[in-house]
């Protein structure tokens, strides 16, 4: 039975970890999509090359020299480096854990004939897949430490902004709920494993494609080819399901 | 003319093929009956050292053909623990004729497939290919929902090949004595559990090999009337020998009858040639050079003499060839060159599973 995060004191303070989709929820929060009650939020990351600039150093999240001026931005110049016990929930937003390779890779071999995978090959797989994310690993051993984290991945690519068949060969697959749902689940294992909660992007918004639904994209994704970054709806639609997430797990701890 | 002799090439003579030239220049060994393309898709399969011939054929730019590639997200070293890549499709070695009879029949709905399973510690092994998945199969149905896909895997591979690489290994096999299923290996080795009165020791002979061979063959070209077939013989000697003879016999008669219907069934079909690596690695005018210290395993500069004799004989055969065309998207997947990428890695050899029980 996987482990559970731990529990959330109801009004603790809230961390919004990652990359470039940080923008989208900061964006939630003023536009006042997002209601986090008397929580206060900050933000803590840096863009997504400069995020392989975070190290793991003496059980905190510490930036090179080189970021340190973007995450001092980012977070207010609240903390200049981040530790498992500086917030009552971690909410890892996007942090460069893109499903989208997962999905594709798996569902394209599937639709072959010969394209069953055992249960222990698909182990190995999405070990190795999420354990190359820098920030997968910085949420174990967040959670190792204690601290309670909800892991929203980056969302699937956006409807009706790929381009090129190329990008939509690579990028789109067919899907069923179904199967979505099972390779959510198995992405949910392995996150339970590592002590934390991920958060599955909600079917409603995914097409038949796998990929995100076009009224969650940027509004000005298709004049900038952006198929990666959505809307403040579709982050208030995530931080949303992430807190409803952590208060259950909370109310279950509580019993 | 006084006789047959007279005028034959300098290859047809011993003294000057063999006697008066150092081993490195011994050449035009083989004469092949066919051009292998660069833009043949060729399918390799049989005992550990059909892997070498892949390798070496992706790495000079030959159109290795993965039919059961492992997904593009699956790392290097995991496909390969997994067996992907390993050969054409995931059967694990091939090591006699019945075997490969069995796995062309059984692919092609012409035998039924094979109910018994082996289980150990709450998981499951396929009889016919035991190490194929490191830990065994989570259930009985995993495990034969994999085995449908391998005949899914098998069936294409054989449908788009132009040439299959089959490496004759072993005479010498186990199987199940009720069903006359035989067996990847001996039960109690790799996997499954030995029952002397359910498993038969069999060390096939010639006749039956050739019979094997060629009702493969028969279903290979009736699926795929174009193919053509490249024999070759493992140099590996036995690993352990159950005939009660010595092994080091016990080689020289497996290795020699395989030898025998490697040849036969070559002179018998113009689609079917025989590529003589074994010989290129064993025999005495190569002095053992090729071989480990343990006189058993080919070393990386045996393999590599092999197929710069395969290339240049193909070459004085029919002349060299460009660089391969190959179209944008018919590239191999990721899977595909996951062999190339570990070429230098060891083989895999099930039959090494028997040093563990040798003492």
């Amino acid at each position: 039975m996987p482990s559970q995060a731990k529990s959330l004191p109801p009004r603790g303070d809230i961390c919004i970890f990652g990359d470039s989709h940080i923008a989208s929820v900061q964006r939630a929060l003023q536009g006042k999509l997002i209601d986090t009650g008397r929580r206060k939020v900050t933000f803590w990351g840096a863009d997504g090359p400069s995020f392989r600039a975070l190290r793991w150093h003496r059980g905190r999240i510490v930036p090179d020299a080189s970021v340190r001026d973007m995450v001092r931005k980012i977070s207010g110049g609240s903390h200049e480096d981040l530790g498992p016990q500086d917030f009552d929930l971690f909410i890892f937003y996007g942090a460069r854990l893109r499903p989208h390779e997962f999905f594709t890779s798996i569902l394209k071999h599937q639709r072959q004939p010969e394209g069953q995978l055992s249960s222990a090959a698909m182990q190995a797989i999405v070990s190795r897949w999420t354990n190359k994310t820098r920030a997968w690993r910085f949420a174990q051993a967040f959670a190792d430490a204690g601290a309670t984290v909800m892991f929203v991945p980056a969302s699937l690519p956006s409807q009706n902004v790929l381009d090129s068949q190329g990008e939509k060969e690579q990028l789109a697959v067919r899907s069923t709920k179904a199967e979505r749902a099972a390779l959510w689940r198995i992405l949910g294992d392995e996150a339970a494993n590592a002590g934390f909660t991920l958060i599955p992007q909600p079917d409603e918004s995914v097409t038949s494609d796998t990929l995100t639904k076009a009224e969650y994209a940027t509004s000005d994704a298709r004049a900038n080819n952006d198929w990666v970054h959505k809307s403040p709806e579709f982050a208030a639609l995530m931080v949303a399901s992430a807190l409803h997430k952590a208060e259950s797990i909370s109310a279950m701890a509580a019993e | 003319m006084k006789n047959p002799y007279q005028g034959l090439q300098p290859h047809a003579f011993w003294k000057s093929a063999v006697g008066s030239v150092s081993p490195f220049q011994i050449g035009g060994l083989w004469q092949p009956k066919f051009q292998v393309f660069k833009t043949d898709k060729i399918v390799t399969a049989g005992s550990c050292f059909a892997q070498h011939i892949g390798r070496a054929l992706a790495a000079r730019g030959y159109q290795w053909f993965n039919a059961e590639p492992a997904p593009t997200l699956m790392l290097a070293k995991d496909a390969e623990a997994f067996n992907y890549g390993i050969f054409s499709f995931r059967t694990g070695n091939i090591y006699t004729t019945r075997m490969l009879r069995q796995w062309i029949e059984q692919a092609h709905g012409l035998a039924d497939d094979p109910t018994e399973v082996w289980q150990k510690a709450g998981r499951y092994f396929d009889p016919l290919r035991p190490v194929i998945e490191p830990q065994g199969f989570a259930s009985e149905d995993e495990l034969l929902a994999s085995r449908q896909a391998l005949y899914a895997a098998i069936r294409k591979a054989v449908s788009k090949a132009n040439l299959i690489v089959f490496t004759l290994g072993l005479t010498e096999s186990w199987a199940n004595r009720e069903s006359g299923l035989e067996y990847a290996s001996c039960p109690g080795t790799a996997a499954g559990k030995y029952d002397a009165d359910l498993h038969e020791f069999r060390n096939h002979r010639p006749d039956a090999i050739q019979a094997d061979l060629e009702a493969a063959i028969g279903v290979l070209r009736k699926a795929n009337p174009k193919l053509k077939i490249l024999l070759t013989v493992s140099p590996v000697p036995l690993t352990a020998t159950a005939s009660g003879q010595h092994v080091l016999p016990a080689t020289t008669y497996s290795k020699s009858v395989l030898r025998a219907v490697a040849g036969m069934v070559a002179e018998d079909h113009d689609f079917v040639d025989y590529f003589p690596s074994y010989e290129i690695i064993t025999a005495p005018a190569f002095r053992g050079m090729f071989y480990a210290p343990n006189m058993r395993s080919v070393v990386p500069e045996g393999v590599s003499f092999v197929m710069q004799n395969f290339f240049a004989d193909q070459k004085t055969a029919f002349g060299g060839q460009g660089k391969p065309t190959v179209k944008s998207g018919a590239k191999g997947s990721k899977g595909d060159r996951v062999t190339a990428r570990n070429q230098h890695n060891d083989v895999k050899c099930e039959e090494e599973l028997l040093n563990a029980f040798a003492s």
